[in-house]
């Protein structure tokens, strides 16, 4: 069965590259437009990965990370973020909110299935 | 069968694994094993054969296994040992291959593979 | 599709724009609105990060200066003016200029130049950043997939996660999958550090690992292994070999380097130890200073680098050229791909063969014999002699026999018999536990031979040999024998079987393959618990292969496998009973001869032919398998000679040669005896590959 990826980001844009990118990789997409709605839908959604932006409007991706970390349904999930900059501190406090990995923006479709190989294995 | 224990008439207690024995149950399947070898001195795993094992589900088997062995009791399996079981010890290198002094210096009859 | 995300990301900066303007306006009234001030950085923050991934270049670095002003704004190291107005909102305007502008064109940079140096004059003078390349920052990560051909490197890696890293999402395992990737990897858990259960936090993880990995690609490219890890993770990588160091000794550090080397074990103890004059590993875990883990972890190590030297030495530079390393899912995607190929080259033989067309025939025919050699050579690709498992075993053999105070010595025959690498990779271990049980059990203590007028020093024989389209490997000790009368008491104990019932020597020792079966009086460190044989049976069905033992009082036991060449593609028999087909291996099979209805009544029933005056019982299928329907008044016998014995198996039609590609049935099946896969035909059916020598045990167990 395909696995199903949450991409949340505010920017429609981004989730269209993002979403093409994943399907055209043989994964299921599910698309969150901020980390209010993200929180929302994975309280009855079980997904396989998220992929977050930390920029965004209502609730931001630090605070969508410690939410499903908080959460039971995807406690557990890999959760890879997407930086606009190699911001060490912005990294860090990802990773302390519980977040497996990162990619930094601007980055290549291969970049992007690389990286979540690289945590969904 | 979901993740459960059941007593038997002899007092052993069997535990069946369900369908997965990852994180997601880590605290439920640890405290099932702790309360079983705290009731019984004879305890035994019953693996579904296609159940799903994570690194968690290994560190249960081999905590459990050391409690065992400090209070005396026997922790072992029924049946055949799930495929899952066995691709773990071999993706994650557990296997064992000497004896284990938390297990009285006996071979460890968890992660012995095919050896 | 991207021609769709760049018109969307046109549309959303486009709306971002306007929500820019509309909010500096307001802030324009109030100045002081921490929530407005976000909105607009959050606007320029969207519209650079998404527009670095479209490729407007340009948007990105000018929004970027933008946007680090109003960072500072919102950090309170500067305040909202009315200039700051201004060059905001003649920076959008700009913005809009730029998108309008069709990709990778030149654009007109002055008035954004403009706006720059305006922004930057704002800026208080302590709070400049520094000016490096504004470039937008490119993605380190993943960058240079293909190294330079390199010299290989051992790598000695630890790796101790953090107590949290299961909950935040990390598999160690994928990491490890990567590792393998990357070389040859040896890895070793350490438990010794999961607690009991009264104070175990299931999700927490306590292993930690020793990874030895041989590679030609640099520490970079094991650093982007461990990158999302390795800020919270202890992650410890070392050189400890090479292939440009001179290694005129084919040997590797000592045990006890190894382990001062990790931070293990401290000198002075070492030096201690070295006094007392045992084996140094035993002596460590003896006295408790190290863990026998540790020490089996170090002695991996020790293994990994000596064979990766021994390799290199083995290998002339000059050959370097002539052979070329391949991922092995490359090999595997290489033999599935044949397998297709024959499948589909039997349906064209079929086809063309029915039509009847010379020249089509004489093409279908061509074909045929590129398809075999093609398939021959696909196949050969993967052997690999298995002299490279049994070398392994030597040092196993010595060190086990040393701790057993036994005398024991390996000889090994056949060792360039070349077996497909995957079915070598699965012998290991069952291999591994024969010859332990061989010094184990088999081999008697020194004096105990002496006593018994053998040589004090026992052997171990290995031998490899072709068979057909199977390879027989015997594991022969010179050792005490089985002891027949007590594993019989043993399963009479146990039920397995009846004491009066009259059997074979040859079911009495197959007891030892039942699922804990042991006779040892005393459990020893080694073997005796009851757990192996039947692991080791498991897993030589897994591979197709069937293992036999032999054994005679104080003489020795032989444990003979018999494994199939390749799990991939057999030569085979096609034969059909009423609308099935069923398939046989070739291997096996002798002749064909036809079963009248007048044979039958001559046999009165018994199932006996007479082949040129031998008489061979045949097996018939259909009656076997409870197929329904009218048997042809002829049918087939198809003569297979299994271990020596010849035994027929009566079908109603025999079609002809087949090359099966085997396809293992589903998990549903695993336990089906005497089929022991599938394989699909031409057209699409299913054939099912009867195990020969199953049907014959079973007919004659019954």
């Amino acid at each position: 069965m395909a696995k199903l990826i949450m991409s949340a980001d505010d920017s429609a844009s981004v989730r269209q590259m993002v979403a093409f990118t994943l399907r055209q990789n043989g994964y299921d997409v599910v698309e969150a437009v901020d980390g209010a709605d993200a929180l929302n839908k994975l309280n009855s959604m079980k997904v396989d990965m998220l992929l977050t932006d930390l920029n965004m409007p209502n609730l931001d991706g630090i605070g969508l990370i410690k939410g499903v970390r908080a959460g039971t349904l995807n406690r557990f999930i890999p959760i890879v973020m997407l930086t606009t900059e190699s911001n060490d501190a912005k990294k860090a406090e990802g990773k302390a909110a519980g977040a497996t990995g990162w990619i930094v923006k601007p980055f290549k479709p291969e970049q992007l299935i690389a990286v979540i190989k690289k945590v969904l294995g | 069968m979901p993740l459960s224990s059941s007593v038997r008439e002899n007092g052993a207690i069997i535990i069946t694994s369900g369908a997965r024995l990852t994180i997601e149950n880590a605290a439920e399947f640890s405290r099932i094993a702790r309360e079983a070898l705290e009731a019984s001195d004879n305890v035994a795993i019953e693996f579904d054969p296609e159940v799903e094992i994570d690194i968690t589900g290994v560190q249960i088997l081999c905590s459990a296994c050391r409690s065992a062995a400090a209070s005396g009791a026997i922790f072992t399996y029924h049946g055949a040992q799930p495929q899952a079981l066995a691709d773990i010890i071999t993706s994650s290198g557990a296997g064992r291959y000497s004896v284990c002094k938390h297990n009285n210096d006996s071979t460890c009859i968890w992660f012995g593979g095919a050896n | 599709m991207m021609e769709e995300a760049i018109a969307t990301y046109r549309e959303e900066a486009g709306e971002l724009l306007a929500e820019l303007e509309t909010s500096l306006l307001e802030l324009e009234e109030t100045p002081d609105d921490n929530e407005l001030i976000n909105r607009v950085f959050r606007a320029m923050h969207t519209i650079k990060g998404s527009g670095a991934m479209f490729g407007f270049d340009e948007i990105a670095s000018f929004t970027h200066e933008v946007e680090t002003v109003f960072d500072m704004v919102r950090n309170g190291k500067m305040a909202v003016t009315k200039r700051l107005l201004d060059l905001a909102l003649k920076s959008r305007d700009h913005i809009i200029y730029l998108l309008s502008c069709p990709l990778g064109e030149e654009v007109d940079r002055r008035d954004g130049n403009e706006i720059i140096a305006g922004l930057r004059h704002l800026v208080p003078q302590a709070e400049m950043p520094e000016q490096g390349p504004s470039e937008v920052p490119v993605n380190c990560l993943l960058t240079a997939l293909v190294d330079e051909p390199a010299d290989e490197y051992t790598w000695r890696i630890r790796f101790r996660p953090a107590a949290n890293i299961l909950m935040c999402g990390t598999n160690p395992l994928i990491l490890f999958n990567e590792l393998r990737g990357l070389g040859n990897v040896h890895i070793v858990a350490q438990l010794d550090e999961i607690p009991p259960l009264d104070s175990l936090v299931g999700e927490n993880c306590y292993i930690y690992w020793d990874i030895i990995l041989t590679t030609t690609r640099g520490e970079d490219a094991i650093k982007d292994v461990f990158i999302f890890v390795e800020d919270d993770c202890y992650v410890k990588i070392e050189l400890i070999d090479k292939s440009g160091l001179i290694d005129k000794e084919q040997g590797y550090k000592k045990l006890g380097d190894i382990l001062v080397e990790r931070g293990d074990l401290s000198p002075v103890e070492m030096q201690k130890i070295i006094m007392l004059q045992k084996r140094f590993g035993e002596l460590l875990v003896e006295q408790g200073i190290v863990s026998s883990e540790k020490v089996h972890s170090a002695l991996v190590e020790q293994e990994h680098v000596k064979s990766v030297r021994k390799d290199r030495s083995e290998t002339p530079s000059v050959e370097v050229a002539a052979s070329v390393r391949v991922p092995v899912e490359r090999l595997y995607q290489l033999t599935n791909l044949v397998g297709e190929i024959v499948t589909v080259q039997s349906h064209l033989s079929q086809v063309s063969l029915a039509g009847g067309d010379a020249t089509f025939i004489a093409i279908s025919e061509e074909v045929e014999r590129l398809t075999n050699e093609l398939r021959d050579t696909a196949l050969n690709i993967c052997m690999l002699p298995i002299g490279s498992t049994f070398s392994k075993f030597r040092r196993f053999v010595r060190d086990l026999s040393s701790e057993l105070g036994k005398e024991v010595e390996m000889e090994t025959f056949g060792a360039d018999t070349e077996l497909d690498k995957t079915v070598i990779e699965k012998l290991n271990d069952p291999l591994l536990h024969i010859i332990r049980n061989s010094i184990d059990h088999g081999i008697e203590m020194p004096e105990v031979r002496m006593a018994a007028g053998k040589s004090s020093r026992g052997t171990v024989f290995l031998r490899a040999e072709h068979s057909g389209d199977s390879v027989l490997v015997s594991i022969r000790d010179d050792g005490a024998g089985l002891n027949r009368d007590l594993i019989l008491a043993k399963a009479v104990e146990r039920g397995l079987l009846s004491a009066t019932a009259d059997v074979s020597d040859k079911e009495i020792y197959a007891q030892i393959f039942t699922p804990g079966f042991s006779t040892a009086e005393k459990i020893t460190s080694i073997s005796g618990r009851g757990v192996g044989m039947d692991v080791v049976k498991r897993s030589i069905d897994s591979l197709r292969g069937t293992i036999s033992v032999n054994s005679v009082r104080c003489v020795g036991t032989t444990i003979t496998l018999k494994i199939p060449l390749t799990l991939a593609i057999i030569d085979s028999l096609l034969v059909k009973i009423g609308n099935d087909h069923f398939v046989l291996p070739l291997a096996e099979v002798e002749e064909c001869i036809e079963l009248t209805r007048e044979d039958i009544k001559k046999s009165h029933g018994r199932n006996l032919a007479n082949v040129r005056g031998a008489i061979i019982p045949y097996i018939p299928l259909r009656q076997l398998f409870n197929i329904t329907g009218q048997c042809p008044d002829v049918e087939q016998i198809v003569i297979a000679n299994i271990h020596g014995t010849k035994v027929g198996f009566v079908v109603d039609q025999v079609v002809g040669e087949h090359q099966a590609v085997i396809k293992s049935l589903g998990k549903m099946y695993r336990d089906v005896k005497g089929v022991s896969g599938a394989t699909m035909l031409g057209d699409g059916t299913v054939a099912l590959i009867l195990d020969m020598s199953f049907l014959l045990l079973a007919v004659e167990g019954s």
